[in-house]
């Protein structure tokens, strides 16, 4: 939120963007493959080569800003639009040719896109009655889809006369009853209210895991995300950036990109100079940072450090405390942002401002105005290569 | 004055707590009398009013040119007991639907083209539609006549290929003829309210019909026909209605079994001067039609659920 956070569009190098498979799973355990995949619309590059692998009962995020690609990927899977070239493969089988109805993949619209002339009972039937289920077992299992999604009483309702929150459920009852191989998710909790969206992401998180069933789910809110996925893949401008689990890609960005969209950063932008045993040195606007490298960080020339909020500690000026951190750098603390459990700090250090969030009581120790020490270790800095460069 | 005073604040007080809430639903009323008020008063006044005038004149006499208030069913009877009134009604029943259906169909694909297929072209042939719907009734019965006359286009151009020596005849004056000019000047008509209903079919609910297992024909069936049916419902009975009250088409086009209900009831009207019997036949006209719509409105919306 410093000065320095700059808005990145970093495009990838196709082998680190693409998530391998587990080498261990064989090819038949793959709920989905994608080789690949481009996509444009008239002048528009929608998806620029994306490839993607995802395990059986994986609940997997796709993961970036509007525009990035990720619904255009969604809906290719689920058969609501067809690829320029690439391949994609559910279950083992290619599915490039078929419509969404020879797919054995449902998706939960971002719109619930309920049927308004219809109940509830015969929205959530819909599928059975078009599979021919017989009456008395598409009963039976629309009551247990209701009861998965955990709602009673409104059978008889028209689709119209729902709430948010119980067409969000109806939709995905929908979805789910008629037993797909894959449930595609395209932000389905977007237009609910903050506590509701909170308590459906768990409850999501716990249908997945009662089924078994693999999730993909398209989301721009990297909240969203962190909290379900076992894996999250992060997408800009048509590529797939990075692919990791959430603590991966949040601790360890591939990228200036991925650094800034997943939780917050100090993005501060460097000249990479000499080493200093394990560590290298970083000159960030006059000031000198010691970083740990690792095969992300360029070996010379320009760089971003990046350093999360919360790793950064503050000091009264002239204490000792903290002195095995490798970087304390002198500043000032400009202003104190209270967020309630968190305190958000900026200090000025030269020319750059660096924001840290610290738990209410150790902020205590310091005051607006006053000079402090802003204390990080080498490891705890991200050193990427700056926006545009080849990685 | 004291006194008074005094004793006016008792009440007062005690309707000041109810005041401003009736106050509030006067204010209510008032401001739905104005929003409703005209309308309703312009409906009453030039539809509602000339309807019971006509319909007390069906129950009443014509005594030398003149109408007497003498209340009978005579008018009634003639139109329910005269074998040629009944043959004319079910004739116009018949060129009615024919045209409504006609058109109410032709409406519906050019209007799903328009929303599914050409959404670019939307305005423009929208536009070209109200055009078509402001061009002069008889000036396209004229047409048709030149269209399909014994020296008009059709014929003159199969005589000029060689695959006719005589004009084909049955091209024009009879009741398929009558529906088809009919239909023609009905679709424009019919083609708004239809094109508002299919507006009301978002893409969502298609692509999650054919996500949950529907082919084309399945997703048209079950979701595009079912939410479109209000509109189509409405474009079909204004077809009907309008055609079976339509008297110009089957006199200028219809030839002897063209002939419908409306050539009879403006001739009982301006050539017989027999009013009752004219506002009865038209009664009887309406209540038929009525009773048909509701038929088929009934039926459709359990066809399309």
């Amino acid at each position: 939120m410093g000065a320095d956070r700059r808005r990145v569009s970093v495009v990838a190098e196709p082998a680190a963007a693409t998530p391998a498979a587990d080498p261990s799973a064989a090819p038949a355990a793959e709920a989905i493959a994608i080789e690949e995949v481009r996509k444009r619309f008239g002048s528009f590059t929608a998806l620029d080569g994306c490839s993607l692998h995802v395990r059986r009962g994986e609940f997997i995020s796709l993961l970036g800003p509007s525009g990035c690609g990720k619904t255009t990927l969604l809906r290719i899977i689920g058969g609501f639009e067809t690829q320029d070239s690439g391949t994609v493969r559910i279950h083992g089988e290619r599915v490039d040719q078929l419509p969404p109805n020879k797919r054995n993949v449902n998706t939960v619209f971002q719109s619930y896109a309920l049927f308004p002339h219809k109940t509830v009972f015969e929205n959530i039937a819909f599928p059975l009655v078009i599979a021919r289920v017989p009456k008395r077992e598409r009963t039976e299992r629309v009551r247990e889809a209701l009861e998965l999604v955990q709602l009673r009483g409104v059978e008889e309702r028209k689709a119209t006369q729902l709430s948010g929150g119980q067409s969000q459920r109806v939709a995905l009852a929908r979805a789910l009853v008629g037993r797909p191989e894959v449930l595609l998710l395209d932000e389905p909790l977007a237009a609910l209210d903050l506590k509701l969206r909170k308590s459906m992401q768990l409850e999501l998180r716990r249908i997945q895991e009662t089924l078994g069933t693999t999730f993909v789910y398209v989301t721009h809110d990297q909240e969203e995300a962190l909290t379900m996925s076992d894996r999250i893949v992060l997408m800009n401008g048509g590529r797939i950036v990075q692919g990791g689990s959430p603590r991966e890609v949040y601790d360890e960005p591939a990228n200036v990109f991925v650094s800034d969209f997943v939780g917050e950063a100090n993005l501060l932008d460097g000249v990479v100079g000499g080493r200093d045993g394990d560590l290298v040195r970083v000159d960030a606007g006059g000031v000198e940072l010691k970083v740990a490298p690792t095969a992300a960080t360029p070996a010379a020339g320009p760089a971003v450090v990046s350093i999360r909020p919360e790793r950064i500690e503050l000091r009264r000026a002239g204490e000792e405390a903290g002195a095995a951190r490798e970087n304390r750098l002198d500043g000032t603390l400009e202003r104190i942002v209270f967020l309630g459990n968190l305190v958000r700090c900026h200090v000025r250090v030269g020319e750059l401002v660096l924001t840290a969030e610290l738990p209410r009581e150790r902020a205590e120790a310091v005051a607006e105005g006053e000079p402090v020490l802003a204390c990080f270790g080498a490891a705890d800095t991200r050193v990427l290569p700056p926006d545009g460069a080849p990685t | 004055m004291s006194a008074t005073s005094a004793k006016a604040v008792g009440p007062r007080e005690r309707g000041a707590t109810r005041a401003p809430r009736l106050s509030g639903r006067v204010r209510g009323a008032l401001a739905l009398g104005l929003q409703v008020g005209p309308a309703t008063a312009f409906v009453a006044f030039f539809l509602l009013a000339p309807l019971v005038v006509f319909f007390l004149y069906s129950l009443w006499r014509v005594r030398d040119y003149e109408i007497v208030s003498e209340w009978n069913l005579d008018a009634y009877k003639a139109a329910f007991e005269d074998e040629s009134y009944r043959r004319l009604l079910w004739n116009t029943v018949k060129i009615a639907m024919g045209a409504s259906v006609l058109s109410a169909t032709l409406a519906f694909a050019f209007a799903h083209t328009l929303r599914f297929k050409l959404r670019r072209w939307q305005e423009p042939l929208l536009f070209a539609v109200v055009i078509a719907m402001f061009s002069g009734y008889l000036v396209r019965i004229y047409a048709w006549r030149t269209l399909l006359g014994d020296s008009g286009v059709v014929n003159s151009a199969l005589r000029g290929v060689g695959v006719i020596d005589q004009p084909l005849s049955f091209l024009l004056f009879n009741r398929g003829a009558a529906v088809v000019v009919l239909a023609n000047f009905l679709i424009p008509l019919a083609v708004l309210p239809v094109y508002a209903a299919l507006q009301n079919v978002r893409d969502a609910e298609i692509e999650a019909a054919r996500d949950l297992g529907c082919g084309a024909w399945g997703t048209f069936w079950r979701v595009t026909a079912p939410l479109a049916w209000p509109g189509l419902f409405f474009s079909w009975a204004l077809s009907f209605l309008a055609a079976a009250g339509d008297y110009l088409t089957p006199q200028l086009v219809g030839g002897a079994n063209g002939t419908m209900v409306g050539v009879i009831i403006t001739d009982t009207f301006q050539t017989d001067y027999n009013f009752p019997r004219g506002a009865a036949l038209a009664f009887t006209t309406l209540l038929v039609s009525l009773a048909i719509i509701s038929v088929v409105r009934f039926v459709g919306g359990r066809i399309l659920r």
